[in-house]
């Protein structure tokens, strides 16, 4: 049976492991450390249109930012972009409890910052606050010892991205006064998760708005910390309120991106593949994954991200620093050049540093600096390719999942064969 | 275009001498308008080491610049005592080979403890302690983490202060004396009267787009850097030569003192503690651009890591948090270095350049601010026959008249110890008034900025108090944002509550809180690497990416 090293445990890592298994190999996963996986929103983003067209599928929005972004993992995967919408379906597959199945075009969801976004897939308890079926009547609860969500705010965002689709929904703020403790005045949204799912906490809170509740509401919003491994508090309210509940999508401090971790987690472990902790070590031909164990896999997939979870770190100059493989941005290597040549203007305007990372061929293997691949062996996924800055071109763990996909089964092909 | 009242008095520039002045000037009874065209401390002030020092290196050549700032650092420390942390410093003496230092070294070491004991003279007047001369073994002690190649040291005292809180308190204690404060309101041009004399301004509110006439009896031109182009408004040339200081923030407090260190080219610098972190500085070089694009430039990041890295030598260790820059308006002289152009102010009239009614103030020191704001005043009450004397040294600053005891504070609002110390710290007296706060609105207690323990009450209040117009200007009133994560976990709050105070639209708030994520970036920019991309991406994926802020139309 062949063997197949995957370092890397967040969303391309997970999705690399699972396709491989799928594919037949025997898999063992190391990470170091949860990753930019956990810290996310929980929801996976796709594609959204370089030209703003709403009702586009998430398919040929890919095949937009193929054709406009050259260096982009879509466009380099070009031949291979028809099987993204396998991947994400195989994704949902694994975690069925969380993930509701990509639908042919983007949803559109409510931000904390009073913004709203498109986004491909969702867990369900935030697909179920799609504001593309918009309600009549929503109502937004906020707890008024939770100033990081700001309900107003929020209300304020649907109503404005509302207007733009010439409707006007009807918006109930509740303040609730749970948990009526002044304690977690300093608690952070995971807190408020945990104290939500202790005996009671559920039913104390849907009393309290159910007192409140406007009958005509068809939908409420809640802060994005409905459980820490499960969407099922969600899922409860909506029947203790007999209402359709969602989470607005999350940003800092996400509840929904560690349930994520979670559910990914649990899908290894529901198949059987072995999840190590702790760093990798090139020797010789393997790899020392644990200070008395090495492998000599088949084939290896890289999915160790970029900067937040240390797939790409600055040592002088930009390295991956596992196999010691170059950094480019486009099709330029940075080499030991002042990083500050690579950002511009504004916060907000595209900067090339945060393209970042390997460059890989169609097969999705890493090149050395000559262009060639640097092992057989080796595939990369996730955002240690470079070419996308997840954060302007909305294609974060959506590139994660489609690499992971390809880059897990081609390992184990590779193997195999 | 409206015409305003008539006043006696209008001050161009929101610095620590403009609002210094301002303060002085309604203290007097003067009908005073400030005008300015940012946030107050929105240039060198606000980009100044924030030390109120003697000026020891002024000694050597300006020996009335140390004096002055000395005695006028001891009035400084008794209006806003709460604004100021005491700063010792070592002063470490070097050799090649500490076993055998050279002739020189040590003719260099008894010329140090000369020089110190020359400063010592000046320490009365701020509350100093005299220097102490240290051997390498007593160094050590104090400070385990400098380099192996100390012969002995120096200590000395300075003070640390809050410039730009400083200049916020001046501007309010300006207000409550009847002076117009008016930030973001930029001077586009001056009002000539029937003999051709300065006889007001015509400037522009960027939040209100409309220009407004203020008619004054006297307009002072103290814009700083901008002073020249403000002059030149009037035909009138007013030569400066500026020079570029900056400084970096570091991640941790290496140490408890500062310490004092010889860059590659001699030049002195240092660094400091300020709460968790460090601070660099300084560079001084002659700049020639437009005050409006300065920018750090990656020679001046390494030339200040590369000199303190010649006493501390793990400094690279740390990550630079961020840089700043700002421009020291010097007075102009050919043929010194930048290092060696005097710190002393000079006030020009400008009656001869056919500009009747108008003056500059140019040059001075954050530590003589006061001074020089009573010089100019002086001037300006004579002008116009007002014989009230100076009061700004006797009275308190805003929050200056007490200091609370912070324990029981705590104790009384259930607030966490250290959030009300740098609330304290910050607010002085007023402090009480924020816990006050905080104990009607519970969820007020929850903290807003963790890295600098901002409490949402505190930046209520200073919302509600603090003549505050954008989200950034929190930055320079309960230090919003200047801490490790740079505003990663604070801003999308702060852009909340703004919208919750002032009744914000969603678009609005995006606006606010894109400007202030852009000044952030602003000064990461230079230093851009190591760690700090990993915290980069974090932030870019909350807001650009979960956020979507940049997908999202922001009118209205």
């Amino acid at each position: 049976m062949a063997e197949v090293l995957v370092i890397g445990a967040g969303m391309a890592g997970a999705v690399a492991a699972l396709s491989a298994a799928r594919a037949g190999a025997k898999v063992v996963v190391v990470r170091r450390a949860l990753g930019a996986t956990a810290l996310s929103s929980g929801a996976i983003d796709v594609a959204v249109d370089p030209h703003g067209r709403e009702e586009i599928s998430i398919e040929n929005a890919a095949r937009e930012i193929a054709r406009t972004r050259r260096h982009h993992p879509y466009a380099i995967l070009q031949q291979k972009l028809p099987r993204l919408m396998e991947a994400l379906q195989f994704l949902a597959s694994q975690l069925p409890e969380l993930l509701r199945p990509p639908s042919e075009s983007n949803l559109l969801l409510a931000t904390p910052l009073g913004t709203v976004k498109p986004t491909a897939m969702a867990q369900v308890s935030q697909a179920a606050g799609d504001l593309c079926s918009l309600p009549d009547e929503i109502a937004i609860v906020g707890f008024a010892l939770d100033p990081t969500f700001d309900s107003r705010l929020v209300g304020a965002g649907i109503e404005a991205s509302a207007a733009q689709m010439n409707r006007r929904p009807r918006i109930q703020i509740i303040d609730s006064r749970w948990p009526n403790e002044v304690s977690m005045a300093f608690a952070k949204p995971v807190e408020f998760a945990s104290a939500l799912e202790r005996p009671g906490a559920l039913e104390e809170l849907a009393t309290e708005i159910r007192s409140r509740l406007s009958p005509s509401v068809q939908l409420v919003l809640f802060p994005p910390v409905l459980g820490r491994t499960s969407c099922s508090p969600c899922s409860k309210l909506s029947l203790l309120l007999n209402v359709t509940c969602a989470e607005a999508l999350s940003g800092s401090f996400s509840v929904p991106g560690i349930r994520l971790q979670a559910a990914l987690d649990g899908a290894l472990q529901r198949v059987g593949i072995e999840l190590v902790e702790g760093e990798v070590k090139r020797e010789g031909d393997g790899f020392a994954i644990a200070p008395d164990r090495s492998v000599r896999p088949d084939g290896v997939v890289l999915a160790t991200g970029r900067f937040i979870s240390g797939g790409i770190r600055d040592q002088g100059a930009l390295r991956e620093p596992i196999f010691g493989l170059p950094v480019h941005v486009g099709g330029e290597l940075i080499d030991r050049r002042y990083l500050g040549d690579w950002l511009s203007g504004h916060f907000a305007d595209e900067q090339r540093l945060f393209r970042a990372g390997l460059r890989i061929d169609a097969n999705l293997r890493p090149l050395d600096s000559e262009g060639i691949p640097f092992d057989a062996r080796l595939y990369a996924a996730g955002s240690v390719i470079g070419g996308y800055d997840p954060a302007v071109d909305k294609t974060g763990l959506g590139v994660a999942a489609f690499t992971g996909f390809l880059a897990g089964e081609a390992a184990a092909n590779r193997a195999s064969g | 275009m409206a015409t305003s009242d008539l006043f006696d008095l209008i001050v161009i520039g929101g610095g620590v001498n403009g609002t210094g002045i301002a303060r002085d000037a309604a203290m007097r009874g003067i009908k005073t308008l400030m005008l300015e065209k940012k946030d107050v401390a929105c240039g060198a002030s606000g980009a100044s080491s924030g030390m109120i020092h003697g000026g020891i290196r002024y000694l050597r050549y300006d020996r009335q610049v140390s004096q002055l700032a000395s005695i006028d650092s001891g009035y400084i420390q008794r209006i806003v005592p709460h604004l100021l942390y005491r700063i010792p410093f070592i002063i470490p003496l070097v050799a090649k080979d500490v076993a055998h230092p050279s002739v020189l070294e040590r003719y260099l070491a008894y010329g140090a403890e000369v020089y110190f004991g020359v400063y010592d003279l000046y320490q009365p007047y701020k509350r100093g302690k005299p220097s102490v001369r240290l051997t390498a073994e007593e160094v050590y002690r104090l400070e385990p983490a400098l380099r192996r190649s100390l012969t002995g040291g120096m200590s000395m005292v300075e003070w640390g202060i809050d410039a730009p809180r400083l200049c916020t308190l001046n501007a309010q204690s300006a207000q409550q004396h009847g002076a117009t404060v008016l930030t973001y309101t930029q001077v586009q041009g001056f009002v000539r009267g029937p003999e051709r004399e300065i006889a007001g301004v015509h400037a522009f509110d960027e939040r209100t787009r409309q220009s407004t006439t203020y008619r004054g009896k006297l307009v002072i031109n103290v814009a700083g850097a901008w002073a020249p182009k403000v002059a030149a408004m009037a035909n009138v040339s007013v030569r400066i030569r500026p020079g570029k200081g900056v400084h970096l923030s570091l991640d941790r407090r290496f140490s408890n003192y500062g310490i004092i260190a010889n860059a590659v080219d001699g030049r002195q610098i240092f660094i400091i503690p300020h709460e968790d972190t460090s601070v660099i500085g300084t560079t001084d070089t002659d700049y020639y651009g437009d005050p409006d694009d300065l920018r750090v430039s990656q020679d001046d990041v390494e030339y200040l890591l590369e000199g303190i890295e010649s006493v501390i030598p793990s400094v690279r260790q740390a990550r630079i948090l961020r840089a700043w820059a700002g421009l020291r308006t010097t007075l102009y002289e050919y043929g010194k270095l930048p290092d060696d152009l005097s710190r002393e102010h000079a006030i020009y009239d400008h009656q001869a350049d056919g500009a009747k009614n108008l003056l500059t103030l140019i040059g001075g020191k954050l530590a003589s601010y006061r001074a020089q704001s009573q010089e100019l005043t002086d001037l300006v009450s004579r002008r116009l026959g007002n014989s009230n004397d100076c009061r700004t040294h006797l009275e308190p600053l805003p929050g200056g008249e007490s200091f609370p005891n912070t324990a029981d504070l705590a104790r009384d609002f259930g607030l966490p110890e250290p959030v009300v110390g740098r609330m304290a710290y910050r607010h002085g007296a007023n402090a009480v008034k924020i816990c006050e706060l905080a104990q009607q609105h519970p969820e007020l207690r929850a903290s807003l900025c963790p890295c600098e323990q901002t409490c949402y009450a505190e930046a209520v209040y200073c919302l509600r108090e603090e003549n505050v117009a954008h989200l950034t200007d929190l930055r320079r009133r309960c230090r919003l944002g200047m801490g490790p994560c740079q505003g990663t976990q604070c801003a999308g709050p702060a852009a909340a509550l703004l919208a919750r105070e002032r009744g914000l639209s969603p678009g609005q708030a995006h606006r606010e809180l894109l400007r202030f994520l852009d000044s952030r970036f602003q000064v990461k920019r230079p230093v851009m690497g190591a760690e700090s991309l990993a915290q980069e991406e974090l932030n870019r994926a909350i807001y650009l990416g979960a956020g979507n802020l940049d997908g999202n139309s922001v009118d209205g």
